[in-house]
């Protein structure tokens, strides 16, 4: 760009901010229409990643009988309530499949300052990558390790002790008989695991007594599989000793062909689930609930058979977080659809007024330009100054959009599990957003710019105003 | 070769009668004074050897170039780079100081620089203290000024000057005559002056009546 364009860009933006009413305006009714799409992106953005954060190697979500899309929000994303909770002994029978590769128990019910407490084994901050700052992961009923985000704002440090309230809201029944006690700090992940408070399973157990167990029949239990050491080892899962299955040849090969990783049929699987349910374990934990169990499988084909034999054959749930999410996006974005339809026609509104803008700048400043050529500029040069100043209205009618957008990301009343990280980076929409506000920009400038083109210099100077 | 030749020129605006205007030319170090009551004229005689008409007939030549068969652009170039116009009314680029008018017209031309020039030009129209100023802020004697100052922004070969001395009174327009004959003799400026302002017609031997 040589200098004669830069001083044209320059006189653009003088001629813009002597009128700044009117450039106010201009510019204002086009960030409008730029910050309401640019808000759907940053909503949009911000979902895709924390569901990718906060999903990250959970294959399916077993939990009580109700919406798939309830159970997903509640145990995966800690945003709704639970659809209620399933006895543990169940789970464990699911857990036995040896197409399951890990199973994390989660049991929920409590919150500190509205901020969700967590029974959940170490596997489970451990499945998000979380690292701890300082301390250590909950060890001991009681324990709790809490995100970054609740130590923020809570201030609560190390050794710090504190009692959880009854449900979800910071007002409730409070249970101040039981004092969780900080063992551990983690890092700010930009996850879910930044607003949760991690503490052992037996702990959710040991504060609702009477809601998940029976205290006094769980230390009276005889274990035959392996002596518990501490209270935490109610929370493994036992899932490696059903009965054999090697009296029955087809659940044999049925049994070979999944140790050898072949495929199997829904009818093999359906059948040797049932096998396993109906396996009579003798169960350490008849009077146990858990809330939900998250679930990581060996492959994807076993993922779909176990669902349907869950759904089909036992009064648990099971839900794919993938699909329930893939539900809950496509009914958002018919909001967003809606929204952008709406956006779109603001920023054509704008568009017509930038028109309007110019065409008035354009009729009372005929003289300005008449005057211009007479000095000297060229017809491509009066043009190009009504041209950037379209295109000025416009990237400012954006840039502005992009600003409003996220402060107005900030300012609403935000879902936990969604983070902020990302508002200081342009997103690919916005990007686009920005070629088409500029195209608008110049389309609304081509008519006074071909005008001003077009001046009769000697008619401008000598007409009567 | 004249400095500027005025040859067989006719202009009609459309339906009003044709206007025929005797040939004149002016020789490198003279000025004109064109004088003649209102509606005789004057201002489109000089937009026509502005090039801000096009004649129906007959060549404006400056220094042998024929203005009326510019194309646009090069009419363009040729007006910013060697004419200075002053107009009957004070026209100015609206919502920049009058000092950016100044620049302005250096920079349509293509003179990135020249404030030295500007500043003495400002010095001797005596409208320093005014250059920050919005043109709307400025008297109508004050406009002139600046319109003469911008004239001569860009060291024009000829200035056309349209009643310019209207606006100012007895003391600015000898200024105005002395700052004439100064930029002829140090930048070979001619100027060609419409005006019914007899004050000036003391000052100039050549006359082109209308």
């Amino acid at each position: 760009m040589n200098y004669q364009h830069m001083y044209i860009l320059k006189l653009a933006i003088q001629k813009l901010r002597s009128r700044p009413g009117s450039t106010f305006f201009s510019v204002l009714l086009f960030a409008i229409g730029c910050s309401i799409i640019s808000l759907i992106i940053i909503a949009e953005k911000n979902l895709q990643q924390s569901v990718e954060r906060n999903f990250s190697g959970i294959d399916l979500v077993v939990g009580a009988k109700g919406s798939p899309l309830q159970l997903i929000l509640s145990s995966v994303l800690h945003a709704d309530y639970p659809t209620g909770n399933i006895p543990l002994a169940q789970a464990e029978q699911i857990t036995r499949n040896p197409l399951v590769k890990k199973a994390i128990p989660l049991a929920l019910g409590d919150n500190y300052r509205g901020f969700r407490i967590v029974g959940a084994p170490v596997d489970y901050p451990l499945l998000y990558d979380a690292q701890l700052t300082e301390g250590s992961w909950h060890n001991q009923v009681l324990d709790a390790v809490v995100g970054a985000n609740i130590q923020r704002s809570t201030g609560l440090q190390l050794g710090d002790q504190f009692y959880g309230v009854h449900g979800f809201r910071e007002t409730g029944h409070a249970h101040p008989e039981f004092l969780y006690t900080v063992t551990g700090i983690m890092e700010r992940s930009g996850g879910i695991m930044d607003n949760l408070i991690i503490t052992p399973v037996e702990s959710v157990w040991k504060v609702h007594g009477d809601h998940y167990h029976d205290d006094h029949q769980h230390d009276d239990h005889k274990h035959d599989h392996h002596p518990h050491n501490n209270d935490l080892d109610h929370a493994h899962l036992h899932n490696n000793d059903p009965q054999n299955p090697n009296e029955d040849p087809q659940l044999l090969e049925i049994k070979e062909k999944i140790e050898a990783g072949e495929d199997i049929s829904f009818e093999e699987m359906q059948l040797y689930q049932e096998f396993l349910l109906q396996s009579e374990t003798p169960s350490v934990h008849a009077d146990l609930e858990i809330t939900a169990m998250l679930l990581q499988f060996r492959s994807p084909a076993g993922m779909i058979q176990l669902t349907r034999t869950i759904n089909e054959s036992t009064r648990l749930q099971a839900a794919s977080p993938a699909l329930e999410i893939n539900r809950l996006m496509s009914l958002t974005s018919t909001g967003f659809d809606l929204l952008s339809v709406l956006a779109w026609i603001i920023i054509i509104i704008s568009g017509v007024n930038i028109f309007i803008h110019l065409w008035n700048v354009l009729r009372q400043e005929m003289q300005d330009i008449a005057l211009m050529r007479v000095m000297g500029a060229g017809r491509a040069t009066v043009f190009m100054l009504l041209l950037w100043q379209g295109i000025i209205l416009a990237a400012a009618g954006w840039l502005a959009g992009t600003i409003l957008a996220r402060l107005v990301w900030l300012l609403l009343p935000s879902f936990h599990f969604m983070t902020h990280t990302s508002l200081m980076m342009l997103f690919a929409g916005e990007a686009t957003l920005l070629i088409f506000a500029l195209i608008t920009g110049i389309i609304a400038s081509l008519i006074p710019a071909w005008n001003a083109y077009n001046t009769d210099v000697h008619y401008s100077l000598t007409r009567k105003q | 070769m004249e400095h500027i030749n005025v040859k067989s020129l006719v202009f009609e605006y459309p339906g009003e009668k044709e206007l025929s205007f005797a040939d004149f030319s002016l020789n490198a170090g003279e000025n004109l004074l064109i004088s003649g009551n209102s509606g005789s004229g004057k201002t489109t005689l000089l937009h026509l050897m502005a090039g801000l008409l096009t004649p129906e007939k007959g060549s404006v030549c400056y220094t042998g170039k024929d203005i009326s068969i510019m194309d646009p652009g090069e009419l363009d170039r040729f007006r910013g780079e060697h004419i200075g116009m002053i107009f009957q009314k004070h026209y100015f680029i609206n919502g920049i100081s009058v000092l950016e008018n100044l620049k302005a017209a250096r920079r349509f031309a293509g003179n990135k620089n020249g404030h030295a020039w500007l500043t003495t030009l400002m010095e001797q129209l005596e409208i320093t203290h005014l250059t920050h100023k919005k043109p709307h802020q400025l008297s109508e004697g004050e406009q002139q000024r600046f319109s003469i100052a911008r004239a001569l922004a860009n060291e024009p070969g000829w200035v056309l000057a349209d009643e310019p001395t209207s606006s100012i009174d007895d003391r600015r327009c000898e200024q105005f005559v002395k700052l004439i004959n100064q930029s002829l003799s140090d930048k070979k400026t001619s100027w060609i002056i419409a005006t019914h302002d007899q004050r000036l017609k003391q000052y100039f031997n050549n006359i082109y009546p209308l």
